[in-house]
């Protein structure tokens, strides 16, 4: 709004009525003309009493405003009063005669119209207080830079000259920083302060980093008040410059004031943020930066108080073949430390054993999550880190388990925009140790073993045939033995493997892993045959099982492969075939440890000599018991996901019988594979080899079949 | 079922003549009837293991817990503590095994195979009362058919030997001659404890002892035991002579008759150092050379292969 050469007065009633709504600006005295001398324009009233002209005031309670920022809240505007001494009908002329462009004036403290300088007020409205609110609109140049005037044009009575006072437009900013990207020096402020603002993890023992903010010298600078530091609420709390670092004792500031005079011109003044409690939502604490006695809301910024509850890291497991565990189940192990040493602890898989999904669980869930990761510092002569890829969202990501060594994962609040785990990027890690399997070159570190020796062992009314010294006994899963035992059993499996892990002498993590034989049968044609022609065969059945042997009906068998070992369990080494064993473990002194997996297998048949339903006597026996091989690795972290390094598969006979001659050992043979097992380098998934890891076992499910 | 099993002992003559017997028939009467002689007495004692002699006082099946299992619960009364600390004498253990006869000799239990499950026979059990062990159940029954079973004997008498151990340097002499003239369980028991606790001034003696007696054993079980032994536990803290002492055992037993022998000599020197081939005192034999070089041809790793090659050499020197 302008007023026009006049002085505005042409308008002055009608901004007058608009704005104070009753005594309009009166017309100048006639006589006066457009631009009336106050002293000339004095009536001449030589019989009356002298009449004492009316005086001008302006009532400022506070002379200073703030600029308002479009973010704060609607800045307080101070209230500057104009008024007439006495009663008077003239007119009185509000003016700022500098620094105009400073400040702003309203006519009510919220809203209301913009009064500008030039405006002309009736006497009346004077005569009872017009109210102006002022407003900041850029700061002073100097304190008190911004002079009113009020000139009063008479009315009936003459009047005084014109009364001036004075106000200041100060500005106050107040920043936030980012966090470090180089310990020791000042990080960036944050660009967008009430956008994005900072993000704060909630304190807790200390750990969480506080956030730098910079409480900039007030405009003009030669301002002398107080500013005020204040927190929006209780979820962050303020600390002074020198409590960067958290530690007890140390008291919080609150609410506080810093003279502005005490503020460098040129680096501001530090204070330390710290998140206190939970952000509900994205963005909604924060400080607010004011002048102490005129308006705490000069300037803002943000903060989102953040928590990352914890890290989950899933593997799937190998799925079972039948039953139990569909497709895509995993086992997961979580951090919630944020702790790069493996001393705090860490979790192990074996290289090539599958791919990890990170899942970070963080609040508020808005939080926008960056990951990465970094090798120990301790891993000596090891070198690359595991690829990672985009997962379901910034929560999720995907590392696959393709390079050998120990690892931080790290899930955090990327507070400086690097994409990297800064110092002060607060968050979570996950320490991971990952377990290379392989199998060093010769003949003598991977052997397949074969002491046949098969013969017959009374038993009322059936043909037992073992196939070696041991009758069937065998050592204990994970028992202490040597190559001894190989030659008391029809076959046995060794393998050496070499296991690599992190740290300086490459075992961190091969503690936890185990290695051993999963066996499975894949064919079972054992068949006796009878003189009337009827046969008895070994039949896996499905649970419940029928009666042994089974006479009648179709009952449902177990499709191949069935697993050969014993007991309900299908985690661990409770799926490795009785007597496989890790037990011989030696550490390499060039870093790793050595381990050498045994397994030895002494399988035998029982065929009853007289046919369970005919009562004919046993004419032959035929066919054989086929099985499959699996070296497996499992690490006690995730002991349903089965890494296979080795395969091999083997059958055997069981020689001829015949009525007159009985049992013979021709034709009884062991029939392995080759001479050592295939190695998978790299390891490959069970599931890809067909491998069944879960019951139910051949040993419980097996039932004579007579029909 | 126990009472199916009770009697394969008892009908194995029967058995002889059902099948007949000829030089065709491998026949095995005898095994299963004596105990194990290769039971890992060093290992127990060693765990803290307790071992006693108890006898079976009832035997109580039930069918399940699944259909085809059947569950044993089987009462068991010590009667003599050969080693550890006594505990309770009445103990019970459950078994949970297949239900059907031939379920059960096709897979005999791991832990109770050796025993024909019945009221009063007598067996040998260990049981896991030391800290080196996680649970309190058997760690190991063996049936014990005769009272005075040879392996039963050599039982006692090491665990007698062993109680009156003073630590004093005639315990190496007392391992020596179970080595050169004791029974298996001696032998065992007496290798093991002289490769994993010769004393450092003594091991250089040992390697020389245990290498004779690896060359003069002629059981394929205790050989390979006492090789495992020297090569794993001896010749890492042997001194030059040791080490070729057992290089030169092991270059005589490669060259075995048998195959399990042979092969496991093989499989030593081949990963041995080559240098230590070129040491004077190391004895070459004709066959050995041939045998290295048939290994060699197996080999598919240029670095195993060059790794022979300089063992085959120092031994042609």
């Amino acid at each position: 709004m302008s007023n026009g050469p006049d002085g505005g007065l042409g308008k002055a009633g009608a901004d007058a009525d608009a704005g104070f709504n009753d005594d309009a600006a009166g017309s100048p005295t006639p006589g006066c003309g457009s631009n009336p001398n106050p002293e000339a324009c004095q009536p001449s009233k030589p019989d009356s009493p002298p009449i004492s002209p009316v005086a001008p005031r302006i009532g400022i309670v506070v002379p200073v405003v703030l600029v308002k920022k479009p973010y704060t809240s609607k800045p307080k505007r101070q209230l500057v009063q104009l008024s007439t001494d006495s009663a008077f009908d003239g007119t009185g002329t509000f003016t700022i005669t500098s620094g105009a462009d400073k400040i702003s004036f309203f006519n009510a403290a919220k809203g209301g119209s913009e009064i500008n300088s030039g405006h002309v007020f009736a006497g009346s409205s004077l005569t009872r207080t017009v109210s102006l609110y002022a407003q900041g609109v850029k700061p002073s140049a100097a304190e008190n830079d911004v002079i009113l005037q009020l000139s009063l044009t008479p009315g009936s009575k003459p009047v005084v000259g014109p009364v001036t006072d004075k106000l200041t437009s100060v500005e106050v900013t107040l920043d936030i920083c980012q966090s470090r990207t180089t310990p020791g020096v000042d990080p960036a402020v944050v660009a967008d302060k009430i956008g994005v603002g900072r993000h704060l993890r909630v304190q807790k023992g200390n750990t969480a980093h506080r956030g730098m903010l910079i409480v900039r010298k007030a405009e003009p600078h030669s301002f002398t008040g107080n500013l005020v530091l204040n927190p929006l609420n209780n979820r962050v709390t303020v600390f002074a410059e020198a409590d960067e670092t958290p530690a007890a004792g140390q008291a919080a500031l609150g609410r506080h004031t810093i003279p502005n005079s005490t503020i460098d011109e040129a680096l501001g003044t530090k204070r330390w943020a710290e998140a206190a409690s939970l952000s509900p939502a994205l963005r909604d604490t924060g400080f607010q930066l004011g002048v102490d006695g005129v308006d705490d809301d000069g300037d803002r910024v943000v903060i989102t108080a953040f928590t990352v509850d914890k890290i989950e890291c899933h593997l799937r497991v190998t799925p079972c073949k039948r039953g139990g565990t569909p497709l895509g189940t995993n086992q997961s192990k979580k951090s919630t430390k944020d702790d790069r040493t493996f001393g705090s602890g860490y979790s192990t898989v074996i290289r090539d054993c599958g791919k990890l999904i990170l899942i970070a669980s963080v609040r508020p869930a808005r939080v926008p999550m960056t990951w990465d990761r970094e090798r120990a510092p301790d891993d000596t002569g090891l070198a690359g880190l595991p690829a990672s890829s985009a997962g379901a969202d910034d929560k999720h990501r995907i590392f696959k388990t393709d390079v050998t060594g120990s690892f931080n994962i790290m899930a955090f609040v990327d507070a400086n925009g690097s994409g990297k785990r800064d110092p002060e990027n607060d968050g979570l890690t996950f320490n991971i140790a990952m377990v290379e399997l392989t199998v060093p070159a010769g003949a003598a570190k991977n052997k397949i073993v074969t002491n046949p020796n098969y013969h017959v062992v009374a038993f009322p009314g059936t043909l037992l045939v073992h196939s070696s010294t041991s009758n069937g006994n065998v050592p204990a899963t994970g028992a202490s033995y040597t190559d001894a035992e190989f030659t008391k059993h029809l076959i046995a499996m060794k393998v050496t493997v070499k296991l690599t892990g992190g740290g300086a002498n490459q075992r961190r993590g091969t503690e936890r892993i185990t290695l051993g034989y999963i066996q499975q049968t894949t064919a079972d044609s054992v068949t006796g045959t009878y003189a009337d022609g009827k046969t008895l065969k070994e039949k896996i059945f499905a649970s419940p099982l029928p009666p042994n042997p089974v006479t009648a009906g179709t009952p449902a068998q177990l499709a191949f492969p069935v697993r050969d070992t014993r007991g309900a369990a299908s985690n661990g080494s409770g799926t490795f075939i009785i007597s496989s064993s890790d037990h011989d473990s030696s550490a390499i002194a060039t870093g790793g440890l050595q381990k050498v997996v045994r397994f030895v297998d002494p399988p035998a048949i029982a065929i009853d000599l007289t046919h369970p339903v005919t009562g004919s006597a046993l004419a032959s026996i035929s066919g054989s018991n086929d099985f499959e091989d699996f070296l497996v690795g499992f690490s006690s972290d995730f002991d349903q996901n089965f890494a296979v390094l080795a395969t091999a598969s083997w059958s055997t006979t069981y020689g001829t019988f015949s009525a007159g001659a009985g049992w013979t050992n021709a034709g009884a043979a062991p029939a392995p594979s080759g001479a050592k097992m295939t190695v998978n380098s790299p390891v490959v998934p069970g599931e890809s080899l067909n491998m069944e890891r879960c019951p139910p076992n051949f040993v419980d499910n097996l039932v004579m079949d007579a029909r | 079922m126990t009472q199916l099993t009770c009697y394969v002992r008892l009908l194995i003559g029967a058995f002889l003549l059902l099948t007949g017997a000829d030089s065709h028939r491998a026949l095995q009467t005898g095994v299963g009837m004596s105990m194990n002689p290769h039971v890992q007495l060093y290992q127990f004692i060693h765990s803290g293991d307790s071992i006693c002699i108890a006898h079976v006082t009832r035997v109580d099946a039930s069918a399940g817990p699944r259909m085809g299992q059947e569950t044993l619960n089987i009462g068991l009364q010590a009667d003599e503590t050969l080693w550890g600390a006594s505990q309770s004498p009445a103990r019970t253990y459950l078994l949970v095994r297949p239900a059907s006869r031939t379920s059960q000799l096709k897979f005999p239990d791991p832990l109770w195979g050796r025993v024909d499950i019945r009221q009063n026979v007598t067996v040998l059990l260990v049981t896991a009362s030391g800290s080196g062990r996680d649970d309190h159940g058997p760690v190991y029954v063996d049936e014990i058919p005769d009272p005075n079973d040879p392996t039963l004997r050599s039982i006692r008498e090491v665990l007698k030997a062993e109680r009156s151990k003073g630590g004093h340097a005639g315990e190496i002499d007392h391992y020596l001659h179970w080595l050169s003239a004791g029974t298996i369980v001696q032998k065992l028991f007496a290798g093991e404890a002289l490769a994993k606790e010769a004393p450092p001034d003594q091991v250089g003696q040992v390697s020389l002892d245990l290498s004779t007696a690896f060359v003069k054993e002629q059981d394929d079980y205790v050989k390979i035991s006492l090789g495992t032994w020297l090569w794993d536990d001896i010749f890492p803290r042997a001194d030059t002579k040791g080490k070729v002492a057992i290089l030169n055992a092991t270059i005589r037993a490669a060259t075995s008759q048998s195959p399990n022998t042979s092969d496991f000599a093989l499989d030593r020197l081949s990963e041995a150092d080559s240098q230590l081939f070129r040491e004077p005192g190391v004895e070459p034999l004709p066959g050995v050379v041939r045998l290295l070089e048939q290994r060699k041809g197996k080999e598919t790793d240029a670095k195993v292969r060059q790794h022979l090659d300089g063992i085959i050499a120092a031994l042609r020197r």
